[in-house]
C-alpha cells in the first residue's frame, strides 16, 4: 500500500559487477591454466591483470554506494563478523584482492617484465596462490548475491538460487572479458579464442539453466522480471541481448569474437541491474 | 454529561450517535474499552458515515444525517411494542403517569403539528400543552397550596402522558424508519433489540452524543428524544446509565457553568429580561418553582434560586447591592428580543453586524471566520465593524479577516487590534469536564513574550474602563463605578485564585470566610458568590478541593477523592433513580447510594440515611418512604423526570426534515421545523438552497487530528502531517457517477459558496436509499482556513473553510446553527 | 527478562497520538505530506518516523471493517537486521530485548533496511540531524547513541524511558490502552486472554501475532483478522537463516556446474598442442 523505499542503485549494480567480473577472470584464468596444463598461461595472465583493476574500481564503487559523510568510517566493517554475508564478503574481498590481484599477478609480471626479480619463476607459489585465488574468487563471485539472497526482499531470498545465478553470469562476464582482451590485443591466439569461445558458449548454457532454475524457484515473486515493470529489460537485454545473441553469433560466424563477448557483458551487467531494481519494485 | 468519564465503564452497552467519541473525545474509550472487556458491553454507532467510532463498534448502521428523530423515535416504538421498557422506574420516576390537558393534539392528528401554532408568528402557544392539575395544601409552600399535577399510576387515561407517548410514538415504525433515515431495517432492528436489553432492572446503558444531534435545526429534541429513550429504560441516574453529552473543547463545561451563553446568568439562572424587576424575577424561583406543577413532597430544588442570584448580585456589587434596592438587579444587564426579535445567538448577532447595527467586537476563545456558519456572510459581516479587538495564540482567519482570499484589503476600514494571550499550559485555573469534574491545572511556564493570561487582559480592561467612568462619567456610570472588583492576589496581581474563592462564595460583609457550600447561601445579602455550583470547590479552610488527586482504592469509579464536581462532588446527578422504591440498588453488583435505616444522622441524631459510593442526589434524611421519598428529579418541579416537556417546537420529539433536504418530510406536510427563525427571509443574502441545484446531503465534523477551527492544530507540524489538507470523503458510487478518481481535487459548492477538496474515495461513505430515492453523502471536516501554518489547501482565491457552505439557520430552541445537514453539490475541478 | 510492547489492534482507534508521542519524546521533525485522498496520505516509516497507524478497508461479506495497525520495528527476537549488519552497529539490549542502532558505528548502507521481513523494512535512512536534535544533544541526551546524519534510523523502544522506569512514550500516551508494555510472559498472557475474549465476541479470526520465525518479537499484536490483512508476513523468517544453503548454491555452481565443461574444454586445448606462449 505504501511507496516503498529505494534505497540501492547502479552503484552498487557496478559494483557486484566488477566483484563478479574479477572474480570470474581470475577463477576462468586460472582454472584454463590447470586444466591445460600450462598451455593457456596467457589466458592465466590476462585473467590475473585483469583482477586488480576490477577490483580497485568495486572498492570505489562500494566506497561511493555509502553515504559521502560516512564513506570514510568504511573501517567500521573491518571487524569479524561471519554470520553477516557483507561482512564476509569484505574479507573474502581483501584476501583475493592480496592473493589473485597483487601476488599471482606479481609472479606474472617478474616473468613478463622483469620487475621484482625475485619472484621469476616461482611456479609453485604461483600454483599455491592461485589455488586459495580460485576459491577467493568464487568467493568474490558468490558473497554479494549472497548480500542480496539473505534479505527480506523476496525476489532476492524468495529461493536459494539466486548467489547461483550470481556465480553463474559473473562466470560468464570474466570468459567474455578475457576473451575481449584477447580479441582486441594484437598479438592472436587462435587456441585461446577457441577454446574461451566454447567456454562462454558453455557458461551461457549453464546460466541460462540456473536462471531457469531461480526463476522457477522465486514463484511469483518473479513475475517482476517475467511479465512485469522489468520484464522487458530482462527479455530484451538478459535473454535476448545477454545469452541469445552471444550463442547465436559465435555459430554463425568466426572473428565475432569482439561483439559476442561485449554482448555477453553487457547481459551480466543487465542481469544484476534488472535483480536488483526488480527486487525493489513494491 | 449526566455521569462522567469514568463511569462509562459501568455500562452495559454504549450507544454513539450524533457523535464520534473514538475520534474526537479519544479518552472515552479508555473507559468505553472497559466497558467492552470487563463488562461485555455492546458497542452500537449510528452515523451517517462509517467513523473511527464505527470501526470499534459491535454494531453500526447508517443513518442520513438529519434524521435522529424517527431514529430515535422508532426504537422508543420498539421498547414500547415490545414491552421492554423498565415498568417500575417509568411508572415512579417520571411524568408517563401524568395527565395532560384533554385539548391537546398531535402531529399525527394536526399534520405535523402540535396544538396551538401560530404560523405567522412561527411561534407556539403552549396553553393546551399543560398539565391537568388540583391544587393541594403543601405548608412549606408559599401560599400554603400547590398546583400539582393530577396522576393516573394505572396509566390508561387517554390523556396521561404514556398513552399520549404511546400513540406518537406508533407512527415510527421500522418501516418509517427505513424510509426515512436510508436505515437498513434489520440493522434498525438489532440495534433496537441489543440497547433495549439495558432495560432489565439490573443493565444500564449509555449514549455518548456531541455536535452530531445538537447542530441541526431539531437538535433539542434530537437529545430529548433519547433522553426519553433512557427513562423508558430506566437508564437515568444510573451508574452506566445516563444522557452524555461529550463536550467538543475541555472547558466547554466550563464556560456553560459561567454562563457563556446569552439565555443564563452564571450557574444556569434566566437571563433577566427587559422590564423584569427583582421580585418579579426572584418569585419565579421561590414562589414558581415551589408552587408551580409540583407533586407532593418534590424537593423542586431551584425554589432556591433567589439565594443564589442574591449572592451573585452581592459578588458583583457588593456593598452597593442592599435588600432596599433588589440589591441592584436594575444594574443587571437585560436582553430585548434581540435583531429582528431573533435572539442574541452567534447567528443573530452575525446578522445583525451584517446589516450594520453592531460596531464593534471583541473576541476571544473563539475564531468564527472559520468556525462561524455561512462563513462568506459572516466574514463580510466583519467589514462593518468599526473595531475588532481579538484575543488569540496566533494569527487566525477572524483577526485577518481582511486579508481573505477575494477580499480587498483597502476597502476594509475595520480597526483591527490583536491581543497576544497565553496558552492553557501558560497558567493557572481551573477546568471543567464532561462529567462536571472541576479541575485545577497548574501553569506550566511563562507566557511567550508580550502574552498575558484572559485573566490580566480582562482585569486590565475592566480597572482602565472604570478609571475613565470615574474621570470622565458617561451612561451609567454609577453602575461601573460600583462593580466590586478586586481579586488581587498577594503581589496586587489579579490572581485567578481569588476569582475561584470567589465563585466559591464567601460571607458578606466580613468578606473573609469562605462558605461550605450552596447549601450556606442566604437570600438576605450575608453571602456573596459568583457561582453556586461552584460553591464548595474550597473548604471553609480554604483548601482547594479542585487540587485533589487521590485515586479511588475501590468503589465503583465515582472517584470521589479526585478533585471536585459540581454540584457538591456529586458524580451521577438524580442517583436517587439509581434505587428502587425502596432505596435498594437496581443493579446491587454497581451500588451508587442507597437507603440505610440505620445510618444515623449526627445533626439529628436520627437513624435512617441516604449513603453510598457517592453523594446522594437527594434530601440526606429523606426515606423512601416519606412523602415525595420516591421523586429523584430534584431539580424538576414535578420532582420526576419528563418523558414530555414543552420546548419550542413541541412537547414531544416530531421528526422535520432538515431545512435543506433532499427530500420531502414523509412524516407529515410540514417540512421544516415549525418554530425555528429563518434568517434567510430577513436577509436574502443568506441563501437556502434547493435539491434540485444542490442534491447531495453536506455535512460537517471535526477530525482527531485538528482542533476546533484548527488555530491550535494547523499550527503544528506533526498534526498537519497527519491531516494536511482540506478533503471530502465521498461514496466510491458518487465517486464513479460524477467520474472522479481517489486523491483529484474537487469542487463542492451550493448556494452560499464554494470550495476545493482533495476526494476521499471511500467505502465507508455509502449512498443512502431514501424512500426509494438514491441520496449521495459528502463529508467535510471544518478545521481548515487560509491564515497559519497550514491553511488547507493551494488554490490562492478560495479559502477552503467548509462553513462557506453551511446555512444561516438555527435549532428552535438554542440556537445552534445547522451546520450537520444541508446540501451541495460536486464537481472535478479541471 | 525481555520486554514487550502489546498492540491490540481490536483496541486502537487510530488517533495517532502514539506518533505524534514518539515525534515528541524523540525529538523528531515532521514528515511532509500531501493529502493524496486517504487518511494515512502514503506517510511511510523513515528517518523521523518511527510509527505510524495505518488504515485498512475491507468488505467482509458480513460486515464492512475499517481495520487499524501500526507500523514499527518488531524488535525481534532473533533481529535479521542486526545479523547482517556488517558494521556490527545494530545490537539486542540485553536488559530490555530491544534492538538497537548504534548510529556512531553505522554506515548508512542500508542492508538492514532490506534484510528486515517487516513494514517493507523497518531501519530508514536519514540525511540530516535537525538543529532540535543537535540541541537536545548538547542537554546529555545520547541514548542509545548520539544522532549521526547519514545513518539508519528506527524506534528504540524508548529505552530511556524504560531503564528509568517509565513506559515507552506512545504506551504511556494511547488512551484505550491499546498499547500496553512489560514483561513479554505477561503482555503474551494479556494477548491470550482478550484473543480468547475476541473470539467470543464474534472475532472468528482473532488472534496473537509473535512470528517464530523471527525468534517471536517484543512488539506483539492481537489482531482481528489474519497477518497479511495487516500487511504482516503470515510466517516471517530470520532472513539469514538459509545463509549458508544460498552459499552452497553458489560454490556448487562454482564448483560442479562449471568446473566440469571448464575441465573437457580446456583439456582439450592441452591436446591441441601448440598453446601457451
Ligand atoms: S495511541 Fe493507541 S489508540 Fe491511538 S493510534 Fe496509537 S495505538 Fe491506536
Ligand atoms: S523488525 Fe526489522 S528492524 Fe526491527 S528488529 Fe526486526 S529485523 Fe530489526
Ligand atoms: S517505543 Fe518509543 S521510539 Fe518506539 S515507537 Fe514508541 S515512542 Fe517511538
Amino acid at each position: 500500500m505504501h511507496e516503498g523505499t529505494h534505497y540501492w542503485h547502479w552503484l552498487l549494480v557496478a559494483e557486484m559487477f566488477l566483484g563478479g567480473l574479477a572474480g570470474a577472470c581470475f577463477f576462468t584464468g586460472a582454472l584454463a591454466d590447470f586444466f591445460s596444463k600450462g598451455k593457456l598461461r596467457r589466458v592465466a595472465k590476462i585473467g590475473s591483470y585483469l583482477v586488480l583493476p576490477s577490483v580497485i574500481l568495486t572498492l570505489v564503487f562500494l566506497l561511493l554506494d555509502l553515504p559521502p559523510s560516512r564513506m570514510f568510517y568504511f573501517w567500521h566493517f573491518m571487524i569479524f563478523k561471519p554470520l553477516s554475508s557483507m561482512n564476509q564478503g569484505v574479507w573474502i574481498l581483501t584476501l583475493f584482492t592480496m592473493t589473485a590481484g597483487v601476488l599471482v599477478p606479481a609472479i606474472f609480471l617478474a616473468e613478463d617484465k622483469g620487475i621484482l626479480p625475485f619472484l621469476k619463476g616461482q611456479e609453485g607459489l604461483r600454483k599455491a596462490l592461485s589455488v586459495i585465488g580460485i576459491i577467493f574468487g568464487v568467493g568474490t563471485m558468490g558473497y554479494s548475491g549472497v548480500v542480496l539472497a539473505d534479505k527480506a526482499v523476496p525476489l532476492w531470498s524468495a529461493s536459494i538460487f539466486l548467489p547461483a545465478t550470481w556465480v553463474a553470469v559473473s562466470i560468464v562476464s570474466g570468459i567474455a572479458a578475457i576473451r575481449l582482451v584477447l580479441a582486441l590485443s594484437s598479438k592472436k591466439d587462435e587456441l585461446a579464442e577457441t577454446v574461451l569461445s566454447k567456454a562462454l558458449m558453455m557458461a551461457l548454457i549453464v546460466a541460462a539453466i540456473v536462471i531457469v532454475v531461480f526463476l522457477f524457484a522465486s514463484g511469483d515473486h518473479a513475475s517482476v522480471l517475467i511479465s512485469g515493470s522489468y520484464a522487458l529489460a530482462f527479455w530484451l537485454g538478459v535473454v535476448l541481448i545477454g545469452i541469445v545473441a552471444p550463442i547465436v553469433i559465435d555459430f554463425a560466424a568466426k572473428n565475432m569474437a569482439t561483439i559476442s563477448s561485449i554482448l555477453a557483458i553487457l547481459g551480466v551487467f543487465l542481469y544484476k541491474w534488472v535483480i536488483l531494481y526488480g527486487g525493489q519494485v513494491h | 454529561m449526566t455521569n462522567h468519564w469514568v463511569d462509562l465503564k459501568n455500562s452495559d452497552c454504549i450507544v454513539i450517535m450524533g457523535g464520534n467519541a473514538a475520534e474526537n473525545h479519544p479518552m472515552s474509550f479508555k473507559w468505553i474499552t472497559k466497558a467492552m472487556e470487563e463488562r461485555g458491553a455492546k458497542l452500537i454507532c449510528v452515523d451517517p458515515r462509517f467513523t473511527r467510532s464505527a470501526a470499534k463498534a459491535d454494531i453500526y448502521a447508517p443513518l442520513r444525517s438529519g434524521t435522529d428523530i424517527p431514529f430515535i423515535m422508532g426504537m422508543i416504538n420498539y421498547v414500547i411494542e415490545n414491552k421492554k421498557y423498565h415498568e417500575e422506574y417509568i411508572k415512579c420516576y417520571t411524568n408517563a403517569t401524568l395527565l395532560v390537558n384533554p385539548e391537546f393534539k398531535m402531529p399525527g392528528d394536526l399534520n405535523g403539528l402540535f396544538s396551538g401554532y401560530d404560523s405567522t408568528a412561527r411561534k407556539y402557544d403552549r396553553a393546551t400543552w399543560a398539565y391537568q392539575t388540583e391544587d393541594l395544601p403543601d405548608e412549606k409552600a408559599p401560599g400554603g397550596i400547590i398546583h400539582s399535577p393530577k396522576r393516573d399510576m394505572s396509566m390508561s387515561d387517554p390523556n396521561c402522558v404514556w398513552q399520549i407517548l404511546k400513540k406518537h410514538a406508533a407512527r415510527y415504525t421500522p418501516e418509517m424508519v427505513e424510509k426515512i433515515c436510508g436505515t437498513p431495517k434489520d440493522k434498525f432492528l438489532e440495534i433496537c433489540e441489543e440497547f433495549s436489553k439495558t432495560g432489565a432492572p439490573e443493565k444500564a446503558g449509555t449514549i455518548c452524543y456531541a455536535m452530531g444531534w445538537t447542530q441541526h435545526t431539531v437538535g433539542t429534541e434530537n437529545i430529548r428524544a433519547f433522553a426519553m429513550l433512557q427513562l423508558l429504560l430506566g437508564n437515568i441516574g444510573r451508574p452506566g446509565g445516563g444522557v452524555n453529552a461529550l463536550r467538543g473543547e475541555p472547558n466547554v463545561q466550563g464556560s456553560t457553568d459561567h454562563a457563556l451563553l446569552f439565555h443564563i446568568i452564571p450557574a444556569y439562572l434566566a437571563v433577566p429580561k427587559a422590564g423584569d424587576t427583582f421580585r418579579g424575577y426572584a418569585d419565579k424561583y421561590t414562589v414558581d418553582k415551589a408552587t408551580k406543577d409540583v407533586l407532593p413532597g418534590s424537593i423542586s430544588w431551584w425554589r432556591n434560586g433567589e439565594k443564589y442570584l442574591v449572592s451573585l448580585l452581592k459578588e458583583w456589587f457588593g456593598d452597593a447591592a442592599t435588600a432596599d434596592n433588589g440589591y441592584r438587579f436594575d444594574w443587571m444587564g437585560k436582553i430585548g428580543g434581540g435583531f429582528q426579535g431573533g435572539g442574541y445567538s452567534h447567528i443573530a448577532l452575525f446578522e445583525a453586524m451584517y446589516a450594520g447595527e453592531i460596531k464593534g467586537m471583541l473576541c476571544l476563545g473563539q475564531n468564527p471566520a472559520v468556525g462561524g456558519p455561512n462563513s462568506n456572510i459572516e466574514t463580510a459581516a466583519m467589514e462593518n465593524l468599526e473595531w475588532l479587538v481579538d484575543l488569540n495564540l496566533w494569527e487566525t482567519e477572524t483577526n485577518s479577516f481582511w486579508k481573505r482570499p477575494g477580499c480587498d484589503p483597502e476597502a476594509v476600514q475595520t480597526e483591527v487590534w490583536r491581543l497576544p494571550a497565553a496558552d492553557s499550559c501558560e497558567k493557572d485555573g481551573s477546568i471543567s469536564n464532561s462529567g462536571r469534574w472541576i479541575q485545577w491545572r497548574w501553569k506550566g511556564c511563562e507566557p511567550l513574550g508580550d502574552c498575558k493570561t484572559d485573566l490580566e487582559i480582562t482585569d486590565l480592561i475592566m480597572k482602565e474602563v472604570k478609571r475613565l467612568y470615574a474621570e470622565e462619567g458617561g451612561k451609567g456610570a454609577e453602575i461601573i463605578n460600583n462593580i466590586y472588583w478586586d481579586y488581587s492576589g498577594p503581589n496586587g496581581d489579579p490572581d485567578v485564585v481569588e476569582v475561584a474563592k470567589a465563585c466559591n462564595g464567601y460571607t458578606w460583609p466580613d468578606r473573609n470566610k469562605l462558605v461550605k457550600n450552596f447549601t450556606k447561601l442566604e437570600k438576605d445579602g450575608t453571602t456573596a458568590c459568583g457561582n453556586w455550583l461552584f460553591s464548595g470547590t474550597f473548604t471553609e479552610d480554604g483548601e482547594n478541593l479542585m487540587q485533589r488527586r487521590i485515586p479511588e482504592a475501590e468503589g465503583i469509579g465515582n472517584n470521589l477523592e479526585w478533585t471536585f464536581a459540581w454540584p457538591v462532588n456529586r458524580r451521577i446527578v438524580y442517583n436517587r433513580a439509581s434505587c428502587d422504591l425502596e432505596g435498594k440498588p437496581w443493579n446491587p453488583d454497581i451500588p451508587e447510594i442507597w437507603w440505610d435505616p440505620n445510618k444515623v444522622d449526627a445533626q439529628t441524631g436520627k437513624p435512617g440515611m441516604w449513603t453510598g459510593n457517592d453523594v446522594p442526589d437527594f434530601a440526606a434524611t429523606k426515606a423512601p418512604s416519606a412523602v415525595g421519598g420516591d421523586l429523584p428529579a430534584i431539580m424538576l418541579n414535578e420532582g420526576v423526570f419528563k418523558l414530555y416537556a414543552p420546548c419550542s417546537e413541541g412537547p414531544l420529539p416530531e421528526h422535520y426534515e432538515p431545512v435543506e433536504s433532499p427530500v420531502e418530510n414523509i412524516m407529515s406536510g410540514q417540512q421544516i421545523n415549525p418554530a425555528t427563525v429563518l434568517w434567510h427571509e430577513v436577509n436574502p443574502d443568506t441563501k437556502i438552497g434547493t435539491a434540485d441545484e444542490y442534491p447531495i446531503i453536506g455535512s460537517t465534523y471535526r477530525v482527531t487530528e485538528h482542533w476546533q477551527t484548527g488555530i491550535m492544530t494547523r499550527n503544528q507540524p506533526w498534526l498537519v502531517d497527519l491531516m494536511p489538507e482540506m478533503f471530502v470523503e465521498i461514496s466510491k458510487e458518487l465517486a464513479g457517477e460524477k467520474n472522479i478518481e481517489p486523491g483529484e481535487t474537487v469542487e463542492v459548492f451550493n448556494a452560499r459558496g464554494s470550495l476545493q477538496a482533495v476526494a476521499i474515495v471511500t467505502g465507508r461513505v455509502k449512498p443512502y436509499n431514501i424512500n426509494g430515492k438514491t441520496v449521495h453523502f459528502a463529508g467535510l471536516p471544518w478545521c481548515y482556513g487560509y491564515a497559519g501554518f497550514c491553511t488547507g489547501g493551494a488554490c490562492p482565491t478560495l479559502n477552503y473553510s467548509a462553513n462557506q457552505l453551511t446555512p444561516h439557520v438555527g435549532d428552535a430552541n438554542t440556537m445552534i446553527p445547522e451546520y450537520k445537514a444541508f446540501l451541495v453539490d460536486i464537481r472535478k475541478v479541471k | 527478562m525481555a520486554k514487550a510492547i502489546l498492540y491490540d489492534a481490536s483496541k486502537c482507534t487510530a488517533c495517532r497520538a502514539c506518533y505524534v508521542a514518539c515525534k515528541q519524546w524523540n525529538v523528531l521533525a515532521a514528515a511532509e505530506v500531501k493529502e493524496l485522498g486517504t487518511y494515512y496520505n502514503a506517510l511511510t516509516l523513515d528517518g523521523t518516523t518511527w510509527n505510524l497507524i495505518d488504515f485498512i478497508e475491507k468488505d467482509d461479506p458480513d460486515r464492512f471493517r475499517w481495520h487499524f495497525i501500526s507500523h514499527r520495528c518488531m524488535h525481534c527476537g532473533d533481529p535479521s537486521c542486526a545479523n547482517v549488519c556488517a558494521a556490527g552497529a545494530i545490537t539486542k539490549d540485553s536488559e530490555t530485548g530491544f534492538v538497537l542502532i548504534d548510529n556512531d558505528k553505522c554506515l548508512g548502507c542500508k542492508n538492514c533496511h532490506y534484510a528486515c521481513p517487516f513494514w517493507e523494512g523497518v531501519p530508514r535512512f536519514r540525511d540530516e540531524i535537525s538543529e532540535a536534535e543537535e540541541e537536545w544533544m548538547d542537554h546529555g541526551n545520547k541514548v542509545p547513541g548520539k544522532r549521526v546524519a547519514s545513518t539508519m534510523y528506527k524506534c528504540r523502544g524508548c529505552v530511556d524511558r524504560v531503564k528509568n522506569g517509565l513506559e515507552p512514550a506512545c504506551v504511556t500516551t494511547c488512551p484505550p490502552d491499546a498499547l500496553q508494555f512489560g514483561d513479554k510472559g505477561e503482555m503474551l498472557s494479556i494477548a491470550n486472554a482478550r484473543v480468547a475474549l475476541l473470539k467470543e465476541r464474534g472475532e472468528t479470526k482473532a488472534q496473537v501475532y509473535d512470528p517464530k520465525g523471527v525468534g517471536g518479537t517484543g512488539v506483539i499484536y492481537v489482531l482481528l483478522d489474519d497477518p497479511e490483512v495487516y500487511g504482516l508476513p503470515a510466517d516471517p523468517k530470520v532472513s539469514t537463516a538459509d545463509m549458508v544453503t544460498k552459499w552452497l548454491t553458489g560454490l556448487i555452481t562454482a564448483g560442479i556446474l562449471t568446473i566440469v565443461p571448464f575441465w573437457m574444454v580446456f583439456k582439450a586445448a592441452e591436446a591441441e598442442g601448440k598453446g601457451g606462449e
